[in-house]
């Protein structure tokens, strides 16, 4: 019973709320992927965990892609929903480019850059609401 | 020398029972979403589960009776079974958690298929259980587990705010809205139930058992059940400060195993992620080992079969199948694609649901002089233990209610 209750509390129609939450969540995914680049870039991490870590958060990040594809909002947050799907599809991808730029300091630079922008994006979207 | 190693069975079942995967993840969000505001969480929860574990440990000395024998005696036949249902589904979905949070660190540590992994993880769990005698299962997990210290060295490193720590440690009422009220709530009640997750007190009754330990034991009974449960409890703060100190200033709420990890070795370098590895991946072999066998030793305790781990595994045929079954279970639900940290929050929050039904018979027969005779429960043991099974209680009633309106905590 506990399962399914779990289950039933992924909405498909989003309210003001779990679109804050959306947005919480996916500036959340961003901020600890540049954590995270950070620490690949002082060459502390192992080479298994730096993959087996992206691939969490990658997948992390596609299922909530998916969701937010699967959502409907209230037309005045339709904007919002769009800004917020399109930076988590961003997100995704930077991530999987990720795997082949560990051993790069320019392709880490860069993917830093890139999920600092996906994160501001989002931070912004979710302080304006 | 033996007083020494004794002490691994608190060490293991604390590790193992509170510092597994739902607790590491589950209390390194909360310091993510409410910086130190959760210690006195973490304090009740220690002191609870010292008072009910030194009971358990003293009915089994005294009355030579395990958990889920009491249960039996003191629910009655019918309330006991469903007392034993749930608790082995709890058991076998914990442990199915725990496989999966195995897989995932050897993953990290490796980079080989999880999967794979999942599957000779389990083999290799179930020949260690098969061939290795209780202690040398107890002492391997607990002690390996302490590498889990280079959490609580990173936590010091990065300089917690000491003052804020203690604030914690007083409950906050004042949140800025209802939602973060909601998850303030849903947090409290999931740390204090990680923390007296049942197993841990069926595992420890059935260990004191399993080492024969006696009415001299009494002082060491309770030196055991504090002394692990302090550690266990520590490592917590640990996780707890390290949400507050790596993940609060930057808007991070983790999701992932993997990112928890990660908090202890920011201020080092590899060698501090290697040890963060194997110390989770020790705490959490432990829950998974400590879970099957709980499912066992609830069986056996519960019908009045034969049971040990240190007789020959034919000897008990009914304890034997009842461990392996718990793991081959446990595989198959790992197989089916179902997360492990979904899996957690499960049980953390069902876990929480049955409490009263583990720690209120276990409360009457430490209480009842005819069974304890001069051991029984002092005034103030009853008085404190009645304390923690009205917050037990009152956990478990808002426990359901709380995982649903916050989502299972999403922030």
């Amino acid at each position: 019973m506990i399962l399914l209750l779990a289950c039933c509390s992924h909405q498909q129609r989003l309210s003001r709320d779990d679109l804050q939450s959306q947005l919480t969540s996916a500036a959340s995914f961003a901020s600890e992927a540049e954590l995270f680049i950070e620490y690949v870039q002082q060459n502390h991490s192992t080479r298994a965990y730096a993959q087996g870590h992206t691939d969490d958060l990658t997948a992390e990040v596609k299922r909530s892609a998916e969701e937010l594809r699967d959502a409907s909002v209230s037309p005045e947050l339709e904007p919002s929903l769009d800004l917020c799907r399109t930076q988590v599809e961003l997100l995704a991808n930077a991530l999987s480019d990720l795997h082949s730029g560990f051993a790069n300091p320019d392709a880490l630079a860069a993917a830093k850059e890139k999920v600092r922008k996906i994160e501001d994006a989002l931070q912004n979207a979710g302080s304006s609401r | 020398m033996k007083k020494l190693l004794g002490v691994t069975l608190g060490i293991m079942t604390a590790l193992g029972g509170f510092v597994d995967l739902g607790q590491i993840v589950f209390t390194t969000q909360a310091g993510a979403l409410f910086g130190y505001q959760l210690m006195w969480a973490i304090l009740l929860g220690t002191a609870a589960i010292i008072i009910y574990m030194e009971m358990c440990g003293r009915i089994a000395v005294v009355a030579k009776e395990p958990v889920f024998s009491v249960v039996r005696t003191r629910l009655g036949f019918p309330l006991g079974l469903v007392t034993l249902i749930a608790s082995n589904l709890l058991n076998l979905i914990t442990c199915a958690a725990e496989l999966g949070g195995v897989a995932i660190v050897l993953r990290l540590l490796t980079g080989w298929p999880e999967k794979l992994l999942l599957i000779g993880i389990t083999l290799a769990f179930g020949a260690m259980v098969l061939l290795f005698r209780f202690q040398w299962i107890e002492r391997t997990l607990g002690l390996s587990g302490l590498m889990m210290i280079v959490f609580a060295v990173s936590a010091v490193v990065l300089h917690p705010d000491w003052n804020q720590m203690l604030k914690g440690l007083l409950p906050t009422f004042s949140q800025p809205d209802t939602k973060h009220g909601l998850l303030y709530a849903y947090f409290a009640v999931g740390i204090f139930s990680a923390m007296l997750m049942e197993y841990e007190v069926h595992f420890y009754s059935s260990g004191a058992i399993e080492e024969d330990w006696t009415p001299r034991d009494l002082g060491e009974n309770f030196m055991v059940a504090s002394l692990g449960s302090v550690l266990g409890s520590l490592l917590t703060v640990a996780l707890l400060a390290l949400g507050a100190l790596v993940f609060l200033p930057r808007a991070i709420f983790p999701q992932v195993l993997s990112s928890t990890t990660l908090t202890a070795a920011i201020p080092f370098a590899q060698k501090a992620l290697v040890l963060a590895l194997l110390g989770t991946l020790a705490c959490i072999s432990g829950a998974a080992v400590e879970t099957a066998l709980s499912g066992a030793y609830n069986v056996c305790q519960f019908f009045d079969f034969d049971w040990g781990k240190n007789q020959p595994a034919r000897s008990v045929p009914v304890y034997t199948v009842t461990w392996i079954a718990m793991f081959v279970l446990a595989l198959i639900i790992g197989l089916t694609g179902l997360r492990p940290l979904q899996l957690v929050n499960i049980s953390i929050i069902f876990g929480m649901v049955i409490m009263p039904f583990t720690y209120y018979p276990i409360l009457r027969v430490a209480a009842d002089k005819k069974v304890m005779g001069k051991h029984v429960n002092s005034k103030f043991d009853t008085a404190v233990g009645i304390a923690f099974l009205i917050l037990i209680t009152a956990a478990a009633i808002t426990a359901v209610p709380l995982m649903i309106l916050t989502h299972s905590g999403q922030p």
